[in-house]
């Protein structure tokens, strides 16, 4: 919805821009990011300071001294103002630096590095199996609205989305891997290397499991989008003029239904980014979510805000490139279609 | 130091107490000092079957985790160094004693100087030759407090640096600045593991264990591959070992079942009738894992008053509570943290039975004519279900309590020790250390100190004659049960899920899940 909404804004700024427009609503879209990206650091900053606990006693455990758990705060800054701290955060953050892991005392980038691409790949994956079940289907279903094997389909992708990711999750585990065997019940052998191309076999069941959380919203969107398509004037003249079926599909329903199922797919890829952390939970893959899990558990405070950044930045940029391509595919949004406003 | 034990973390605690260890201490115990001795547990070198690699999902481990020994605190980390590095000595589940590095040791019949025999023609991974230096360096770097081991508070208090000595390679001498007759079973926890002399980093590290490391991430993997010169001959069978940690219970027992996994830790009594339903799977288990307890101050009303206190613990079920708390697999015992099967278990001591109506007479007679109110404090786990079940089994006895469940994130410094009366669970430990750490430390969550009994912990220490070790301990069980402010239902096991192919897994306390005997059939 808010992709949405963002994308038709977004229009509109351009309408205005005349000759300049688009140098104009390239700044605008970096400035709206930077904005977004820094509200986002308060919010990761407050949420994590706010978590009860202390981190020093959380490290130092209950046989800690207070002259040990004070040298650990004045060590990590802890004992600094609140908006001071933030204030290092965000200089730091500017530098590129993540901070020092406070259980492990290694950098926070050599702790998350390998990790977070094993989630990009496993959230790439994803995103690439459900795009192309989801899609396909949509348009399929939606050729077909209102017959039998599209209520069919609709019936069985509305169960799929009223199921919580673990529960998926355990289902696929208990059906592909505990009853037919045919792959590894848990992800942990991803950790073994740091690319999938080691242990592609420990990708799957994650990424169909999280897949299987996107499909069920993209398809439907596709599929009210092809039947809408489905619908208009020019597509009865086509199939009036004798264009095949095929033909049909994708040249003349696919285009006009891709914009909204694109800035669907995108805001759903980035979601995924920030859903992974119960899929990796309960299939023990060694990504970002679980590591997650873990430095919340420990008030590891820079593992924590170094990842709920990356999920955030992720999430942000990601949608406005989005913007951008939905902008760039609908011809009444390119700025030269538009009659010049001044 | 606090032991905290739930199921999730149990094993970690373990650790970062004192794996200490004890039968009575075998004086002069010179034992397989030829050749190769057979490893502790059940199962005897010879007769099992070479190579395989064994995948082992792990429960807890922790950013923190590193190869180090002497700073293992989750499972994780102790089930690395129980395989990578070898103790002096090895503690079986009751501890009695068997040698590793050392061949044999001996104390002065004050207890106060210990003497160990270095094991010879053992090499560390890294190819060096272990001699009494290692030993000496590796001990005397726990007791630098900079390092901050989980194991200093378990020697700090009776040895210093400058007590330990090597007066040839294949002797170390401990002068104890006070008496310890259970020296070498304290010796036997995974964190007194012996590395190569001036050791101060872990990046290769080099143990003297029946496998070496050749990849670690904290909070991932590790694995760890055969060493061919292991001093026990002819092990360790298999050809490695891969450690993952898989914290979600229910894909960790899925796993084993899949046939994904070959052992897997931390199984709830539930998993045991899951498992026992499956074939190719089976389980293991320590059956006095640890102990969970209801602790009342016995300093402050109305726990000051004895019949109250009777009351409480005629007002428990023990086998109405511990079914809840450890569904399959628990033990009902008396008031102590020592298990049936303990040699220092007081031979005759029976549990207060559950009768509520004398417990009904006895609130009555301490004067609350209308009923006792508590209020008692417990986070979720074995503690929380400890509490809600004495709720009910108490209240026919006139005693209502109430259960607040406290987060855990602060029940350790908002609740324990600032609260009269909580739940709360213990790891097994040995006897001398468990009977100091949880009823003589000041302050201790039973408000608990008795002269007589503080007199007791430290006669029995201080001797290296069994019998008299028994009759302190004996005394010293027998007044905690009778009138210690607490009740301690009974004992939760330590389950392990494995493939019935497997064998030769040897278990004790303390996260000590040795695989040097291991091996598929």
């Amino acid at each position: 919805m808010a992709a949405e909404i963002a994308t038709q804004t977004g229009g509109r700024e351009d309408v205005a821009g005349g000759g300049h427009v688009r140098w104009r609503g390239a700044a605008l879209l970096i400035g709206k990011l930077v904005l977004s990206l820094l509200v986002i650091s308060v919010l990761v900053f407050a949420l994590t300071a706010a978590i009860p606990g202390d981190p020093a006693r959380a490290v130092l455990g209950k046989a800690a001294t207070p002259g040990e758990l004070a040298a650990f705060r004045a060590t990590h800054g802890l004992n600094a103002p609140l908006y001071l701290q933030y204030l290092h955060f965000v200089a730091h953050l500017l530098e590129g630096k993540l901070g020092t892991s406070f259980a492990s005392g290694q950098t926070v980038t050599s702790v998350i590095a390998s990790r977070l691409l094993r989630t990009f790949w496993l959230v790439l994956f994803a995103w690439l199996i459900a795009a192309v079940v989801a899609v396909p289907g949509g348009i399929w279903a939606g050729r077909r609205a209102g017959g039998l094997a599209d209520s069919a389909s609709s019936a069985v992708v509305l169960t799929v989305a009223a199921l919580p990711e673990f529960v998926i999750g355990l289902l696929v585990v208990f059906v592909v891997a505990v009853k037919l065997r045919w792959l590894p019940v848990n992800s942990t052998t991803a950790g073994f290397s740091d690319s999938p191309i080691g242990d592609f076999s420990a990708y799957v069941l994650p990424a169909v499991t999280i897949a299987l959380t996107i499909i069920p919203y993209v398809t439907r969107l596709t599929r009210a989008n092809a039947r809408e398509v489905n619908s208009e004037p020019y597509i009865r003249a086509a199939i009036l003029r004798g264009v095949p079926g095929g033909r049909l599909t994708f040249l003349h329903v696919l285009p006009n239904a891709a914009p909204p199922v694109i800035n669907a797919l995108a805001l759903q890829f980035a979601g995924s980014i920030g859903g992974v952390v119960v899929t990796e939970t309960v299939f023990g893959f060694p990504g970002i979510g679980q590591l997650l899990v873990q430095a919340v558990g420990d008030r590891d405070l820079p593992v924590v805000q170094a990842i709920t950044m990356i999920i955030g930045a992720v999430y942000v940029i990601v949608n406005t490139f989005a913007d951008a391509g939905v902008r760039a595919l609908t011809p009444r949004l390119r700025p030269t279609q538009q009659p010049a406003a001044s | 130091m606090k032991i905290e034990t739930s199921r999730r973390e149990f094993l970690g605690v373990i650790g970062t107490g004192i794996a200490a260890s004890a039968l009575a201490a075998p004086l002069l115990a010179a034992c397989g000092s030829s050749g190769s001795p057979s490893p502790s547990g059940t199962t005897a070198a010879g007769g099992g079957k070479r190579g395989g690699t064994l995948r082992f999902a792990v429960a807890g481990g922790a950013a923190t985790d590193t190869p180090d020994p002497a700073l293992a605190m989750t499972s994780f980390a102790l089930y690395m160094a129980a395989n990578l590095y070898d103790t002096l000595v090895r503690a079986d589940l009751d501890f009695n004693l068997s040698p590793a590095l050392a061949t044999a040791w001996s104390a002065t019949p004050d207890a106060k100087t210990w003497t160990f025999k270095i094991r010879n023609g053992v090499t560390f991974h890294n190819g060096q030759k272990l001699t009494s230096a290692d030993v000496a360096y590796s001990i005397k770097r726990i007791l630098n407090a900079k390092l901050a081991s989980p194991a200093l508070s378990n020697i700090s208090p009776f040895l210093k640096p400058t007590g330990i000595s090597a007066p040839d390679a294949s002797t170390v001498k401990f002068a104890l600045s006070a008496p310890n007759a259970f020296f070498p079973q304290i010796l036997a926890g995974l964190n007194f593991g012996i590395i190569p002399d001036g050791t101060t980093t872990f990046a290769k590290p080099a143990g003297t264990g029946p496998f070496k490391l050749t990849e670690f991430q904290a909070l991932a993997n590790a694995k760890l591959a055969r060493n061919a010169n292991y001093w026990r001959s002819g092990l360790p069978y298999l050809d490695g070992v891969n450690l993952v940690t898989l914290a979600e219970d229910s894909t960790r027992v899925q796993s084993l079942i899949g046939g994904s996994e070959d052992l897997v830790d931390n199984i709830t009594g539930a998993d045991v009738k899951l498992i026992s339903a499956q074939p190719g799977v089976q389980t293991l288990q320590i059956k006095a894992g640890g102990w969970v307890d209801l602790a009342a101050w016995g300093n402050t009303a109305p726990f000051n008053n004895p019949d109250v206190v009777k009351a409480m613990k005629y007002a428990a079920d023990r086998t109405k509570i511990m079914s809840v708390v450890a569904p399959n697999a628990y033990l009902t015992g008396p008031d102590i943290p020592v298990p049936p099967s303990d040699p220092f278990y007081p031979a005759g001591l029976t549990a207060y039975p559950y009768d509520p109506d004398t417990a009904k007479g006895l609130i009555k007679k301490a004067g609350y004519r209308d009923g006792l109110n508590l209020t008692l404090y417990a986070y979720e786990g074995d503690k929380l279900d400890a509490a809600l079940a004495y709720k009910q089994t108490a209240q026919p006895a006139g005693i209502n309590v109430k259960v607040i469940t406290w987060p855990h994130a602060t029940y350790w410094t908002q609740v324990w020790l600032k609260k009269p009366f909580v739940g709360d669970s213990w790891a097994r430990l040995h006897t001398s250390v468990i009977l100091q750490e949880a009823f003589a430390a000041v302050p201790n969550e039973f408000h608990w100190s008795s002269s007589k009994f503080s007199g007791l912990l430290s006669s029995a220490v201080a001797t290296t004659d069994e019998s008299k070790q028994k009759t302190l301990y004996g005394d010293a069980l027998t007044m905690l049960n009778d009138t210690a402010s607490g009740i301690i239902p009974g004992w939760e096991p330590q389950l392990y899920g494995a493939s019935a192919k497997l064998h030769g897994v040897d278990l004790s306390n303390g996260g000590q899940v040795f695989l040097d005997s291991a091996y598929f059939a």
